[in-house]
Protein backbone atom coordinates (compact mmCIF):
# COMPACT_ATOMS: atom_id res chain seq x y z
CA UNK A 1 0.00 0.00 0.00
CA UNK A 2 1.60 3.68 -1.14
CA UNK A 3 1.72 6.03 1.50
CA UNK A 4 -0.50 8.38 0.68
CA UNK A 5 -3.27 5.39 0.53
CA UNK A 6 -2.35 4.61 3.74
CA UNK A 7 -2.62 7.99 5.07
CA UNK A 8 -6.01 8.88 4.04
CA UNK A 9 -6.97 5.03 5.37
CA UNK A 10 -5.99 6.22 8.70
CA UNK A 11 -8.15 9.71 8.08
CA UNK A 12 -10.96 7.45 7.56
CA UNK A 13 -10.69 5.94 10.25
CA UNK A 14 -10.16 8.93 12.18
CA UNK A 15 -13.40 10.34 10.76
CA UNK A 16 -15.24 6.87 11.44
CA UNK A 17 -14.26 6.98 14.99
CA UNK A 18 -15.43 10.47 15.70
CA UNK A 19 -18.06 9.79 14.01
CA UNK A 20 -18.77 7.35 16.29
CA UNK A 21 -18.30 9.05 19.10
CA UNK A 22 -20.30 12.07 18.64
CA UNK A 23 -23.44 9.22 18.17
CA UNK A 24 -22.43 7.59 21.17
CA UNK A 25 -22.38 10.95 23.22
CA UNK A 26 -25.80 12.35 21.34
CA UNK A 27 -27.89 9.28 22.21
CA UNK A 28 -26.34 9.66 26.13
CA UNK A 29 -28.13 12.83 26.46
CA UNK A 30 -31.87 10.91 25.73
CA UNK A 31 -33.91 10.45 28.94
CA UNK A 32 -33.57 7.05 29.94
CA UNK A 33 -36.69 4.96 28.70
CA UNK A 34 -39.01 3.73 31.46
CA UNK A 35 -39.22 0.07 32.27
CA UNK A 36 -35.46 0.14 31.01
CA UNK A 37 -32.48 -0.67 32.87
CA UNK A 38 -31.30 3.05 33.28
CA UNK A 39 -27.77 3.28 31.42
CA UNK A 40 -29.15 1.00 28.57
CA UNK A 41 -28.40 2.88 25.69
CA UNK A 42 -29.66 2.38 22.06
CA UNK A 43 -26.07 1.78 20.50
CA UNK A 44 -26.80 3.71 17.43
CA UNK A 45 -22.94 3.93 16.86
CA UNK A 46 -22.85 0.59 15.86
CA UNK A 47 -23.66 2.02 12.97
CA UNK A 48 -20.15 3.11 12.16
CA UNK A 49 -18.67 0.22 13.44
CA UNK A 50 -21.30 -2.17 11.09
CA UNK A 51 -20.02 -0.16 8.39
CA UNK A 52 -16.41 -0.50 9.07
CA UNK A 53 -16.39 -4.03 9.61
CA UNK A 54 -18.21 -3.92 6.42
CA UNK A 55 -15.88 -2.10 4.05
CA UNK A 56 -12.69 -1.98 5.93
CA UNK A 57 -12.36 -4.94 7.99
CA UNK A 58 -12.28 -6.34 11.32
CA UNK A 59 -9.31 -5.01 13.39
CA UNK A 60 -10.53 -1.34 12.17
CA UNK A 61 -13.28 -2.02 13.43
CA UNK A 62 -11.98 -3.17 16.66
CA UNK A 63 -10.27 -0.23 16.48
CA UNK A 64 -13.34 2.00 16.40
CA UNK A 65 -14.78 -0.46 19.22
CA UNK A 66 -11.14 0.42 21.76
CA UNK A 67 -11.57 4.24 20.47
CA UNK A 68 -15.25 4.28 21.75
CA UNK A 69 -13.96 2.54 25.12
CA UNK A 70 -11.27 4.88 25.39
CA UNK A 71 -14.19 7.68 25.56
CA UNK A 72 -16.42 5.86 28.08
CA UNK A 73 -13.60 5.39 30.44
CA UNK A 74 -12.46 9.35 30.05
CA UNK A 75 -16.02 10.46 30.49
CA UNK A 76 -17.72 7.67 32.92
CA UNK A 77 -14.89 6.10 34.69
CA UNK A 78 -13.41 2.51 34.71
CA UNK A 79 -16.53 0.95 35.32
CA UNK A 80 -18.05 2.17 31.66
CA UNK A 81 -14.31 1.58 30.22
CA UNK A 82 -14.83 -2.24 30.86
CA UNK A 83 -18.32 -2.53 29.98
CA UNK A 84 -17.87 -0.68 27.02
CA UNK A 85 -14.84 -2.87 25.57
CA UNK A 86 -16.43 -5.94 26.50
CA UNK A 87 -20.00 -5.46 24.69
CA UNK A 88 -17.94 -3.66 22.08
CA UNK A 89 -15.35 -6.38 21.78
CA UNK A 90 -18.26 -9.50 21.78
CA UNK A 91 -20.38 -7.67 19.27
CA UNK A 92 -17.84 -6.88 16.84
CA UNK A 93 -16.79 -10.31 16.85
CA UNK A 94 -20.10 -11.67 16.40
CA UNK A 95 -20.64 -8.81 13.55
CA UNK A 96 -17.50 -9.39 11.86
CA UNK A 97 -18.28 -13.50 11.96
CA UNK A 98 -21.89 -12.92 10.32
CA UNK A 99 -20.36 -10.42 7.80
CA UNK A 100 -18.20 -12.96 6.48
CA UNK A 101 -20.38 -16.02 6.09
CA UNK A 102 -19.66 -17.99 3.29
CA UNK A 103 -23.25 -18.15 2.59
CA UNK A 104 -24.77 -14.92 3.34
CA UNK A 105 -27.96 -15.98 5.85
CA UNK A 106 -28.48 -13.30 7.43
CA UNK A 107 -29.14 -9.26 6.57
CA UNK A 108 -28.25 -6.48 7.77
CA UNK A 109 -30.89 -6.28 10.44
CA UNK A 110 -30.43 -9.96 12.00
CA UNK A 111 -26.44 -9.05 11.77
CA UNK A 112 -27.44 -5.86 13.81
CA UNK A 113 -29.50 -7.96 16.30
CA UNK A 114 -27.33 -10.39 16.78
CA UNK A 115 -24.16 -7.71 17.82
CA UNK A 116 -26.71 -5.98 20.10
CA UNK A 117 -27.58 -8.93 21.86
CA UNK A 118 -23.96 -9.63 22.07
CA UNK A 119 -23.39 -6.38 23.50
CA UNK A 120 -25.35 -6.88 25.72
CA UNK A 121 -24.09 -10.22 27.31
CA UNK A 122 -20.14 -9.15 26.72
CA UNK A 123 -21.44 -6.01 28.98
CA UNK A 124 -23.39 -8.40 31.44
CA UNK A 125 -20.17 -10.39 31.68
CA UNK A 126 -18.41 -7.47 32.43
CA UNK A 127 -21.12 -6.11 35.60
CA UNK A 128 -20.62 -9.69 36.93
CA UNK A 129 -16.84 -9.84 36.82
CA UNK A 130 -16.68 -6.20 38.25
CA UNK A 131 -19.46 -7.11 41.61
CA UNK A 132 -18.36 -10.64 41.30
CA UNK A 133 -22.42 -11.68 41.33
CA UNK A 134 -23.47 -13.62 38.91
CA UNK A 135 -27.00 -12.77 39.84
CA UNK A 136 -26.91 -9.88 37.63
CA UNK A 137 -27.46 -12.17 34.53
CA UNK A 138 -31.34 -11.52 35.89
CA UNK A 139 -31.10 -8.32 34.00
CA UNK A 140 -30.06 -10.43 29.97
CA UNK A 141 -34.21 -11.29 28.64
CA UNK A 142 -34.61 -7.39 28.89
CA UNK A 143 -31.72 -6.37 27.76
CA UNK A 144 -32.29 -8.71 25.05
CA UNK A 145 -35.88 -7.06 24.53
CA UNK A 146 -34.20 -3.93 24.38
CA UNK A 147 -31.55 -5.33 21.92
CA UNK A 148 -33.95 -6.62 19.33
CA UNK A 149 -35.70 -3.48 18.87
CA UNK A 150 -32.65 -1.29 18.91
CA UNK A 151 -30.91 -3.56 16.43
CA UNK A 152 -34.26 -3.50 14.17
CA UNK A 153 -33.69 0.22 14.18
CA UNK A 154 -29.93 0.43 13.56
CA UNK A 155 -30.01 -2.30 10.64
CA UNK A 156 -32.93 0.10 9.13
CA UNK A 157 -30.60 2.80 9.07
CA UNK A 158 -27.36 1.49 8.73
CA UNK A 159 -29.47 0.38 5.41
CA UNK A 160 -30.64 4.30 4.49
CA UNK A 161 -26.90 5.75 5.39
CA UNK A 162 -24.89 3.31 3.29
CA UNK A 163 -24.87 5.66 0.41
CA UNK A 164 -23.65 8.69 2.43
CA UNK A 165 -20.78 6.84 4.11
CA UNK A 166 -19.87 5.20 0.90
CA UNK A 167 -19.47 8.69 -0.38
CA UNK A 168 -17.75 9.49 2.40
CA UNK A 169 -15.41 6.59 1.64
CA UNK A 170 -14.46 7.44 -1.74
CA UNK A 171 -13.67 10.99 -0.39
CA UNK A 172 -10.62 8.92 1.12
CA UNK A 173 -10.17 6.97 -2.24
CA UNK A 174 -11.74 3.75 -1.14
CA UNK B 1 -23.30 -5.19 1.40
CA UNK B 2 -26.10 -7.62 2.70
CA UNK B 3 -29.77 -7.20 2.36
CA UNK B 4 -31.77 -5.08 4.59
CA UNK B 5 -33.51 -8.37 5.65
CA UNK B 6 -33.45 -12.23 4.58
CA UNK B 7 -35.31 -14.90 5.86
CA UNK B 8 -32.51 -16.00 8.55
CA UNK B 9 -33.40 -12.25 10.28
CA UNK B 10 -36.91 -13.12 11.18
CA UNK B 11 -36.38 -16.29 12.09
CA UNK B 12 -33.63 -14.84 14.93
CA UNK B 13 -36.24 -12.20 15.76
CA UNK B 14 -38.88 -14.81 16.46
CA UNK B 15 -36.01 -17.21 18.29
CA UNK B 16 -35.15 -14.12 20.68
CA UNK B 17 -38.64 -13.15 21.87
CA UNK B 18 -39.79 -16.65 23.08
CA UNK B 19 -36.20 -16.85 24.78
CA UNK B 20 -37.17 -13.52 26.66
CA UNK B 21 -40.95 -14.05 26.87
CA UNK B 22 -40.42 -17.87 28.54
CA UNK B 23 -38.21 -15.99 31.41
CA UNK B 24 -40.01 -12.64 31.12
CA UNK B 25 -43.98 -13.78 31.53
CA UNK B 26 -44.01 -15.65 34.66
CA UNK B 27 -41.68 -13.12 36.00
CA UNK B 28 -44.94 -10.96 36.33
CA UNK B 29 -47.26 -14.16 38.52
CA UNK B 30 -44.57 -13.40 41.26
CA UNK B 31 -45.87 -14.64 44.31
CA UNK B 32 -46.52 -12.70 47.59
CA UNK B 33 -43.29 -13.62 49.55
CA UNK B 34 -40.39 -11.66 47.37
CA UNK B 35 -37.45 -11.68 49.47
CA UNK B 36 -34.68 -8.54 48.41
CA UNK B 37 -31.81 -10.43 48.69
CA UNK B 38 -28.26 -8.03 48.68
CA UNK B 39 -24.69 -9.26 47.64
CA UNK B 40 -21.72 -6.85 47.90
CA UNK B 41 -18.63 -8.15 46.49
CA UNK B 42 -19.89 -11.36 45.35
CA UNK B 43 -21.19 -12.18 48.52
CA UNK B 44 -24.75 -12.16 50.19
CA UNK B 45 -24.93 -9.40 52.76
CA UNK B 46 -28.45 -9.33 53.83
CA UNK B 47 -31.80 -11.03 52.59
CA UNK B 48 -35.06 -9.60 53.67
CA UNK B 49 -38.56 -10.95 53.09
CA UNK B 50 -40.33 -7.71 51.94
CA UNK B 51 -43.84 -8.91 52.92
CA UNK B 52 -42.04 -8.88 56.86
CA UNK B 53 -41.42 -5.16 56.73
CA UNK B 54 -44.56 -3.28 58.42
CA UNK B 55 -42.40 0.18 58.22
CA UNK B 56 -40.30 1.62 55.33
CA UNK B 57 -36.47 1.40 56.69
CA UNK B 58 -33.13 2.80 54.92
CA UNK B 59 -29.71 0.90 55.18
CA UNK B 60 -26.51 2.64 54.48
CA UNK B 61 -23.92 0.51 52.79
CA UNK B 62 -20.71 -0.16 54.09
CA UNK B 63 -19.12 0.23 50.51
CA UNK B 64 -16.93 2.74 48.53
CA UNK B 65 -18.97 4.78 47.15
CA UNK B 66 -21.41 4.64 49.65
CA UNK B 67 -24.88 3.95 48.81
CA UNK B 68 -28.26 3.66 50.77
CA UNK B 69 -30.99 1.07 50.14
CA UNK B 70 -34.50 1.77 50.89
CA UNK B 71 -36.64 -1.67 51.76
CA UNK B 72 -40.49 -1.09 51.72
CA UNK B 73 -43.45 -3.60 51.99
CA UNK B 74 -43.52 -3.49 48.11
CA UNK B 75 -40.04 -3.75 47.07
CA UNK B 76 -36.71 -2.08 47.57
CA UNK B 77 -34.48 0.35 45.84
CA UNK B 78 -31.05 2.18 46.11
CA UNK B 79 -32.20 5.48 47.33
CA UNK B 80 -28.70 7.23 47.07
CA UNK B 81 -25.46 6.65 45.95
CA UNK B 82 -22.13 8.88 45.76
CA UNK B 83 -20.93 7.47 42.25
CA UNK B 84 -21.17 9.82 39.57
CA UNK B 85 -23.81 8.33 37.53
CA UNK B 86 -26.34 6.99 39.83
CA UNK B 87 -27.44 4.46 37.67
CA UNK B 88 -28.47 2.24 40.49
CA UNK B 89 -30.93 5.24 42.34
CA UNK B 90 -32.59 5.95 38.20
CA UNK B 91 -33.33 1.73 38.34
CA UNK B 92 -36.09 2.63 40.62
CA UNK B 93 -38.16 0.43 42.99
CA UNK B 94 -37.83 -3.48 42.49
CA UNK B 95 -41.12 -4.97 43.03
CA UNK B 96 -41.11 -7.97 40.58
CA UNK B 97 -38.82 -11.44 41.52
CA UNK B 98 -35.88 -11.42 39.24
CA UNK B 99 -35.69 -7.83 39.37
CA UNK B 100 -31.81 -6.45 39.29
CA UNK B 101 -30.53 -3.51 40.57
CA UNK B 102 -26.37 -2.84 40.30
CA UNK B 103 -24.02 -0.45 41.53
CA UNK B 104 -21.00 -1.83 40.09
CA UNK B 105 -18.52 1.13 41.10
CA UNK B 106 -19.74 -0.41 44.96
CA UNK B 107 -19.80 -3.88 43.60
CA UNK B 108 -23.53 -3.94 45.07
CA UNK B 109 -26.10 -6.05 43.57
CA UNK B 110 -29.56 -6.21 44.63
CA UNK B 111 -31.98 -9.19 43.46
CA UNK B 112 -35.32 -9.84 44.43
CA UNK B 113 -36.20 -13.62 44.90
CA UNK B 114 -39.39 -15.48 44.96
CA UNK B 115 -40.43 -17.26 48.82
CA UNK B 116 -39.26 -20.36 46.37
CA UNK B 117 -42.85 -21.69 47.23
CA UNK B 118 -44.50 -22.82 43.71
CA UNK B 119 -47.49 -21.41 42.47
CA UNK B 120 -50.05 -24.73 42.34
CA UNK B 121 -50.28 -26.06 38.77
CA UNK B 122 -54.10 -26.65 38.46
CA UNK B 123 -57.01 -25.47 41.08
CA UNK B 124 -60.11 -27.87 40.96
CA UNK B 125 -63.40 -27.19 42.77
Amino acid sequence: MSSENKTKRVALLGILGAQALAVSFLEGLLPALPGLPPGAKPGFSNIVTMFTAYSMGFWQAILITLIKAAFAGLTRGPSAFLMSLSGGLLSTVVMYLLIRQKRQRFGLVGISVASAVAHNMGQLLAAMVLTGTGAIIGYLPLLTVFALGTGIITGVILKAVIPVLIRQSRFFGR
Amino acid sequence: MNKLLKKADIFLILIISLACSAFLIPRLFSDSGLQAVVYKNGAEISRVNLSEVKESYETKLDSTPAATLRFEKDGVCFSHAECKDKLCVLTGKLTHKGDVAACLPAGVVIVVEGSGKSLPDVITY
